[in-house]
């Protein structure tokens, strides 16, 4: 007994020192031994080197409303609070279709009038200007609904106002118009798939210049974020009175004016920049403003904004749809593993059950490989439908995201001439041929609706955007998966429902040109928004042409009807414009500039293109005095939490438990989570040759004992 | 006793077949971060050579979006366009691309191992997919504790990012915090 336990000691005693052995190494393998001294005291921390103000911004936001156009002069005023002269550059939010076409510059008693140039000659003339040291004002278009303002040379505490004047429309949702207009600039995410949208730019785009481009949208932020205020007016001028103005974001105060306009301000006066003002107003019930037609003549050329409401079947109980043929297309990639894919299913299950019993349905999933539930689309009855849940049930996320043939195959489906054909894409739109997409919808889709629905925390908005407008259709984006089944209860709602469809606008003169195009379906209780321009001399009516379920539905609005209306073709134009942007995913981006620069410098508008510019002719600061340029930081918009300006958990502030970035929608945390990077190939290695060499222990033990037992 | 031998045999060579599978699978790991690394190289070579945007395998769900090369280490990298658990094992991924600011992560254990090496002045060259080569100069080292980067922090000079698990000295557990190396 003593003789074995010995000779097990001898064999352990070389073998445990081989195995430490191994173990050492194998952490050494893992990376080496921790370096840096005290590094892990090193914390991120806020730049304080040499702390200089920024110019104080406030704004004053004027916006008079006649029937769905919205007229607004944004004020905003740079104060210079410190003794040097300084530039200030401020990023603002502006609604998405809003046209920005007049600027001026208030310096001391000094009115100057901004003009529209091309964007490169524009900052050219304002580096100039700033070099000698006049006043300037600059104002760039970074995305549609993102510019930039720069003044150069404000005075020691002094200040300089620039106004800047634009149209946007008023939106009519079931029973009501509503405004948005946005006074923040959320913490943008962008998403690294976001290079792809480069291919279709200049061929010299890479990713360092989205980078810096990143860099202009994405402003720094005020902590704690209450300055930047605002004072917002809104005058509503109906010509008839209000049965309800009212406000989600604001306390507001409502005032009756004389001729029957009203008037709504701040309960506050002034408040902090730091969420999107909401404002949503009904005219009196029976008072319906239908249909409402604004004409602008500049030249020769009259421009129409038109809004019609389609006659509503409410009345007569359930209005009669058309049946459908419902194709769903289902994303089941690697990139959409986890909730993403769980949620969707879920969804996709409640939405066949949702059908009806005339539609067709058929599921067709893509990951590198592509499949599909039925040949044909299908009858919605509960069999066909249990025979979709099991499918369902046996998808799963993996393998790379081969959009194009899954695509091909649901266009190809032959369509049926009696039906409404709805493709609904569940996707995260994580793919890098969106121009091979994007071309294959335009050319494919035929009679189908596409409705994209996006899916995750970066989805590809651009592509899905752009698949819906010339699909027809409308995206609907999840950011927070745990959301998914209710966006997506209310768009098959929504789908279930089309009012009218196969709309067309004919002007009197045959030709003109009509924005949106190509024009989407109209759902129930959605107006018709359109513009066009025509001759001024051509007289008659606009033709509207529709289908309501199998019914043919017409409305003639005879031109002589329409009211005059400053600004009606500044928004043709943007939507001109808007519509050449998109046009160029597929013809190439070469002849985009040449097309929008004349119709920008015509209507005075800011793009990408060109920006609006006021330069002082007097110099005003001397040439000893040096100029500080400061970004002004925005704030940070409400319910988000700041970031917090050290790691260390003891002394961040308590956050607000509002959800993050998600509340709103449109980007992510102003925190970063950075991922998890640590394998478990070490420790697999390490317990590998540890279990290795306990079965060599165990087989020397056996062995040794053998001729001593 | 001697009835019970063949059953320790048995169970000690169970033992070692055990540990060589569990060995192998973690030496997996690092063997696949390094082929997934020289297909994806191939893949790239193609499109910089004016091809179309090539996947490095028909199932990959990511693009290659640039290379890093940091010349003293010698080390080279093509970085994915996601950062994804997937992805990751596959390359260092894209994690963020604003203000001015590129974050890139990667695997503490496999390719972004050598980032503990990095000392202040040291050369990255960053090549993206379209266009002219970018070199950045490690500026500073810092340790992020936790795993949440605050924005808004960075001013408006371009910089490169890179991220990985910290500290290097463990074999398993958490590791909570993050090393970042800051390039401009």
């Amino acid at each position: 007994m003593s003789d074995r336990t010995s000779a097990t000691l001898h064999a352990r005693v070389p073998l445990f020192t081989i195995w430490l052995a191994m173990l050492v190494g194998s952490l050494l393998w893992a990376g080496g031994a921790r370096a840096g001294e005290g590094a892990a005291g090193l914390l991120l921390r806020v730049d304080e080197g040499h702390y200089r103000p920024a110019p104080r911004l406030s704004a004053i936001l004027t916006v008079t409303v006649s029937g769905p156009v919205a007229t607004a002069h944004l004020e905003q005023r740079f104060r210079n609070t410190g003794d040097q002269w300084l530039e200030g550059i401020y990023l603002f939010p502006l609604p998405d279709d809003a046209a920005v076409d007049h600027l001026t510059m208030r310096i001391g008693d000094r009115l100057i009038e901004g003009r529209i140039a091309e964007r490169q000659a524009a900052k050219r003339a304002y580096e100039q200007t700033k070099s000698r040291g006049n006043a300037a004002a600059l104002i760039e278009g970074e995305r549609p609904n993102l510019f930039t303002a720069s003044v150069a040379n404000i005075p020691p505490r002094a200040d300089i106002t620039v106004r800047l004047s634009f149209q946007t429309r008023a939106e009519w949702h079931g029973d009501r118009y509503r405004l948005h207009l946005p006074t923040v600039v959320a913490p943008r995410y962008l998403p690294p798939l976001v290079i792809a949208e480069t291919a279709t730019g200049s061929a010299n785009s890479s990713v360092v210049e989205r980078l810096v481009d990143g860099g202009r949208i994405t402003p720094p932020i005020r902590i704690p974020g209450n300055g930047n205020p605002i004072e917002i007016a809104v005058t509503i001028d109906a010509g008839m009175p209000l049965r309800l103005v009212d406000s989600d974001s604001h306390a507001i105060r409502i005032e009756e004016m004389a001729g029957g306009a009203t008037r709504v301000r701040l309960e506050t006066g002034a408040a902090p920049a730091d969420r999107d003002f909401l404002l949503a107003w009904a005219p009196d019930i029976g008072a319906a403003p239908w249909p409402i037609l604004f004409d602008e003549v500049i030249d020769d050329t009259r421009y129409l904004s038109l809004l019609v409401m389609p006659p509503n079947p409410d009345g007569v109980g359930a209005a009669p749809t058309l049946p459908r043929d419902v194709i769903f297309i289902l994303d089941r990639s690697g990139s959409m593993h986890g909730e993403s894919i769980e949620q969707t299913k879920t969804a996709l299950a409640d939405a066949i059950d949702r059908l009806d019993r005339r539609d067709r349905f058929n599921i067709i999933h893509f990951s590198n490989t592509t499949g599909q539930l039925f040949s044909a689309p299908k009858p919605a009855t509960p069999n066909n439908r249990n025979q979709a849940k099991r499918l369902l049930r046996g998808i799963t996320a993996d393998g790379g995201t081969e959009m194009l043939p899954a695509l091909r195959r649901a266009f190809d489906t032959g369509a049926a001439p009696d039906r409404l054909r709805q493709i609904v894409l569940l996707t995260d739109g994580a793919i890098g041929n969106e121009r091979d997409v994007l071309a294959l919808a335009a050319e494919k889709l035929g009679a189908a609706r596409l409705f994209p629905v996006a899916i995750g925390s970066a989805p590809n908005t651009y592509l899905m955007s752009r698949l819906a407008r010339f699909g027809r259709g409308k995206v609907t984006l999840i950011n927070d998966p745990s959301q998914t089944g209710q966006r997506m209860a209310d768009l098959f709602e929504h789908l279930s429902a089309p009012a009218v469809t196969d709309l067309s606008v004919t002007l009197p003169d045959g030709g003109g040109e009509i924005f949106p195009l190509p024009i989407a379906d109209l759902y129930r209780g959605e107006p018709l928004v359109v513009s066009a321009r025509l001759a001024a001399t051509a007289g008659g009516s606009v033709q509207i042409k529709g289908r309501i379920a199998d019914q043919e539905w017409a409305a003639a609005l005879p031109l002589q009807d329409a009211r005059s209306h400053h600004g009606i073709g500044r928004l043709w134009a943007r939507d001109k414009i808007r519509w050449l942007q998109e046009r160029a995913i597929l013809d190439g981006a070469d002849g985009l500039k040449a097309a929008v620069v004349p119709i920008a410098l015509r209507h005075g508008l800011v793009t990408r293109y060109t920006s609006l510019l006021a330069v002082s002719e007097t110099a005003d600061r001397p040439p000893e005095e040096t100029l500080d340029s400061r970004r002004i930081a925005g704030n940070l918009p409400k319910g988000w939490t700041p970031p917090t300006a050290s790691g260390d958990p003891a002394s961040a502030a308590p956050q607000p438990s509002a959800p993050r970035m998600h509340k709103i929608g449109m980007g992510r945390s102003a925190s970063l989570t950075l991922p998890k990077t640590a394998t478990p190939a070490p420790l697999w290695i390490a317990v590998g040759i540890g279990v290795v060499l306990i079965g060599f222990i165990l087989l020397m033990i056996v062995g040794r004992v053998r001729p001593t037992g | 006793m001697k009835g019970r031998r063949p059953v320790v045999r048995a169970l000690a060579l169970g033992l070692v077949f055990a540990g060589l599978a569990v060995s192998a699978r973690g030496a997996y790991i690092p063997a696949k971060a390094e082929l997934a690394q020289w297909l994806i190289g191939r893949a790239w070579a193609t499109t910089r050579s004016g091809g179309r945007p090539t996947a490095p395998w028909p199932w990959a769900d990511f693009q290659t979006v640039a290379r890093v090369n940091v010349p003293r280490l010698g080390e080279t990298l093509y970085v994915l366009s996601n950062a994804s658990g997937r992805s990751l094992a596959f390359g260092p991924g894209l994690v963020w691309r604003a203000p001015a600011t590129m974050i890139i992560a990667g695997h503490q254990d496999t390719h972004f191992r050598f980032l503990d090496r990095l000392v202040a002045d040291d050369r990255i060259h960053v090549e993206p997919a379209r266009g002219a080569a970018t070199m950045f100069r490690v500026a500073e080292r810092r340790i992020l504790v936790g795993n949440e980067l605050p924005l808004g922090q960075f001013g408006d000079r371009d910089r490169l990012i890179l991220s990985t698990c910290w500290p290097f000295d463990g074999i398993a557990g958490e590791r909570p915090d993050r090393l970042l190396i800051i390039a401009e």
